[in-house]
């Protein structure tokens, strides 16, 4: 019996220093995952893709819903994937970005329309696919596909949320606010809209254009001035994330909130509880999950199946959330589109 | 007696056991503490060689760019030699052996040879100087941009290794802590079983000398005793069995001086009595003479006086008296021993008149034997004195002698009070221990015991004597006495 126990003490003591050991030599790669900004847990190597997704913004709350489903698709494909982008709105540093992922040799770049085309164009030169989302470049040559919004489909949801609001016989007097007017993006945008409610029987007016520079603060401010210069605006058009919650807090200061339709885009945290106070009418949202996970997903696709969209310029999914779909939008916003086989 | 092993034995493979256990936490603690310090160390190292890079790349670009305008080949050698090295610290970081980080050094290889494309391109004539110097510029500044995030890369492996360490260890801990339990657990059952097997043997042996000491030498055998023990119980076993062996011999001598002792007492008790019997002899011998004649004066003065019972009674008188002065100390004959009693019933016969009845019934042919005198004489007279005095009338005293082979018995019977069973008990224990019946206060003179005692020294143990009496019916006294050829 004492016998016994001894060999079972020797081999505990053995076998906990056996353990220890694997340990140790099982960590030169094990927990190497994680480093990358949208990458797989598992290790880089010479085969593995490498997307790079250069962001207009690096941390908005918006773009980081796209983030995260870049990196859902990079983690289901396998892909090493970086999330990259400027702190605030710079296309110098995003064509930066751009041309360090051709440096490094990257195998794709998605992007949005504030990158200027050039470095996006030397890019598909050097043979890296690019995909566009939210905002497109007609003239980039060579692009895979455009994801985004349908701006006519926006433009008219809107229109269509503020009908039901404004009889037909008040003349809708317009404000907008977008969050910059340097993209063609913004500019086609501003006109969709003007297009849409310029329909409406009781008459339209487009009184100011403000930008937010995407900062709530200057947001905030450029409405306290719309209100105060044109009194006799009614419907707030709100096309930057921000510049919803901007207009309630200027409407808010002024008293004149219950007096205002007040319309945003995006489903940011902000603008989706204001939709349930009642403060705004409706916020358009197009699925910045699809933003990374179907961008990733197609420009796979096209890499290693070779499959090409049937158009250039795609829908992302453009709708519009109000309160009776608060709660179940979501999940319309993450169906999946795969390109048709080659 | 199953003999394990010694208990040095068991004392060193305990101290070896707890030796190679606390060998074996050091060491595990060893192991951890040197591969934090060695990751740490490792992590210094590369996060200079990154810092290293980011200078070098500097420093080839200002020789690329000073390359370009001067196209002097020692410009051109230095830019080479400032690109090796830079290659050289990418492969110092890679020696972290990180799959993630060798991937993204991958990654600053290929912008090393994105930079090197302008000037591969300037050399083939496909762009101009001017172009060449500003793409190179450029694309050393996008390498320069990636420091924050390279650092930022080192930085996470730190902290995931730093992660992974800290997870290590806490597996490492919780391995040890389970170890070192279960260590311990079977560490205090092995010195249990250890002490068990050195302490049961123990209190077997104090059991066993408690035993020794109450003079039980049945001892409990010592089982499974390490070998030490084992060979002070077996020395212990064969020092109770010699104990036992010596107490036996004492015994049976301290019986052997007990009857020794007795012989003696009974001695001693002997030569009492002769001592008595010479007193007796001594004072009864007073001027005899002088006592039998004025006897023989009186009975001739009663006869001539016409008394013949008076002259007869002193008569008879004289004549036991003389026998009993005469054989006091000396031995007697069966035929003088009746005729004495004769002489003395005559006289107790007148004494009582008619209340006391004598029979004596002797016949002719009985052995003369030789036996103490004086032995009829004191039974006959505790007959009367114990056993018909208290009857008014028809008592009755009876001597028969019968020999019978070769023996001669002689019975004296009453038919007075008798005894009670506890009573003769008591008076045959006063025989057997050789006591005198007077002690018992049966007696005033020459007593039953006398009697019983002087027989045993003459006869030895070739006589027979024994009591039977039962209350209100009477006594009877048999001796049995061997013919003269036996004694």
């Amino acid at each position: 019996m004492k016998k016994l126990f001894a060999m079972l003490l020797a081999f505990s003591m053995v076998f906990a220093m056996a353990a220890c050991g694997n340990n140790a030599a099982n960590n030169g790669g094990a927990d190497n995952g994680g480093a990358n900004a949208g990458g797989t847990e598992d290790g880089g190597s010479a085969e593995q893709l490498h997307f790079v997704y250069v962001s207009p913004l690096l941390s908005h709350p918006i773009w980081l819903i796209a983030k995260e489903g870049f990196e859902t698709a990079c983690d289901e494909l396998g892909i090493q994937g970086d999330w990259v982008g400027p702190q605030g709105l710079s296309s110098e540093e995003m064509a930066q970005l751009v041309d360090t992922a051709v440096a490094q040799e990257a195998d794709a770049i998605i992007s949005q329309s504030i990158c200027p085309v050039q470095p996006l164009q030397n890019a598909i030169d050097a043979g890296v696919k690019v995909l566009l989302v939210d905002g497109d470049h007609a003239d980039l040559d060579g692009r895979l596909a455009y994801l985004g919004k349908d701006l006519e489909k926006q433009a008219q949801l809107m229109y269509e949320e503020v009908a039901k609001v404004i009889p037909e016989d008040e003349k809708i007097v317009m404000s907008i606010q977008c969050a910059d007017l340097t993209s063609q993006f913004y500019v086609d945008q501003n006109n969709a809209v003007e297009e849409a409610f310029s329909q409406h029987p009781g008459g339209f007016e487009l009184v100011n254009t403000t930008l937010s520079k995407s900062d709530k603060a200057t947001g905030t401010n450029e409405w306290l001035n719309t209100f105060n210069t044109y009194p006799e605006v009614n419907v707030c058009i709100n096309l930057a994330a921000e510049a919803a919650s901007a207009c309630v807090t200027a409407s808010d200061e002024l008293g004149i909130t219950e007096d205002l339709v007040i319309v945003g885009v995006d489903d940011t945290d902000e603008n989706l509880a204001l939709l349930r106070e009642g403060k705004i009418l409706c916020t358009s949202v197009v699925s910045f999950w699809n933003y990374g996970y179907q961008a990733a997903y197609w420009l796979y696709q096209n890499i290693t199946e070779d499959r090409v969209p049937e158009q250039v310029v795609n829908d992302a999914g453009t709708m519009m959330v109000t309160q009776d779909n608060i709660d179940t939008y979501n999940e319309l916003l993450k169906v999946k589109v795969d390109l048709p086989e080659a | 007696m199953k003999i394990c092993s010694s208990i040095r034995t068991q004392i060193h493979a305990v101290l070896v056991l707890s030796a190679a256990l606390c060998i074996s936490v050091v060491l595990l603690s060893s192991t951890s503490t040197q591969e934090a310090i060695q990751g740490t160390r490792t992590f210094f190292d590369c996060n200079s060689a990154l810092s290293n890079f980011y200078v070098t790349v500097d420093k080839m670009d200002s020789f690329a760019r000073e390359w370009v305008y001067s196209r002097e080949q020692m410009d051109y050698e230095n830019y080479r030699g400032q690109a090796a090295l830079a290659w050289k610290e990418l492969e110092t970081i890679r020696t972290l052996g990180d799959s993630q980080l060798t991937w993204r050094l991958g990654r600053l290889e290929n912008m090393l040879n994105y930079y090197q494309q302008p000037i591969d391109q300037l050399m083939a004539g496909e762009t101009a100087v001017y172009e060449t110097y500003n793409m190179l510029s450029y694309r050393c500044m996008l390498i320069r941009n990636t420091a924050t995030t390279y650092y930022a890369y080192l930085a996470d492996y730190l902290q995931e290794s730093a992660d992974a360490v800290q997870a290590r260890w806490e597996k490492k801990w919780i391995a040890q802590m389970a170890a070192l339990t279960l260590l311990v657990a079977a560490g205090m059952f092995i010195s249990s079983s250890y002490s068990k097997g050195i302490l049961r043997p123990i209190q077997t042996m104090t059991q066993n000398a408690r035993k020794v000491q109450h003079g039980d030498f049945q001892l409990e055998p010592v089982e499974r005793a390490p070998s030490e023990l084992a060979v002070m119980a077996d020395a212990f076993a064969e020092m109770a069995g010699q104990v036992e062996q010596n107490i036996d011999v004492l015994k049976k001598n301290a019986q052997l001086e007990q009857i020794l002792l007795r012989k003696e007492s009974e001695r001693l008790s002997m030569q009492n009595l002769v001592t008595q019997a010479e007193l007796r002899s001594l004072q009864a011998q007073i001027n005899p003479h002088f006592l039998f004649n004025t006897l023989s004066m009186i009975s001739k003065s009663a006869y001539l006086s016409h008394d013949a019972t008076t002259s007869e009674l002193i008569d008879r008188l004289a004549q036991f008296l003389r026998y009993a002065l005469d054989k006091s100390s000396t031995t007697s004959t069966l035929r003088e021993e009746i005729q004495s009693i004769e002489n003395y019933l005559f006289i107790q016969k007148k004494r009582f008149a008619g209340r006391l009845d004598f029979v004596v019934d002797v016949p002719d042919q009985i052995p003369n034997l030789q036996m103490p005198a004086i032995v009829l004489q004191p039974l006959v007279e505790n007959a009367i004195k114990h056993g018909v005095d208290p009857l008014t009338e028809e008592a009755v005293i009876s001597l028969k002698v019968r020999a019978s082979g070769r023996r001669v018995r002689i019975q004296i019977e009453d038919n007075g009070i008798g005894m009670s069973a506890q009573q003769l008990e008591e008076l045959q224990s006063y025989l057997d221990l050789g006591l005198d019946s007077s002690s018992g206060g049966r007696d005033g003179g020459i007593g039953l015991s006398n009697v019983y005692r002087r027989l045993r020294v003459y006869f030895g143990g070739n006589f027979q004597f024994s009591i039977e009496s039962e209350e209100n019916c009477g006594t009877l006294i048999t001796i049995s006495l061997p013919v003269e050829e036996d004694v």
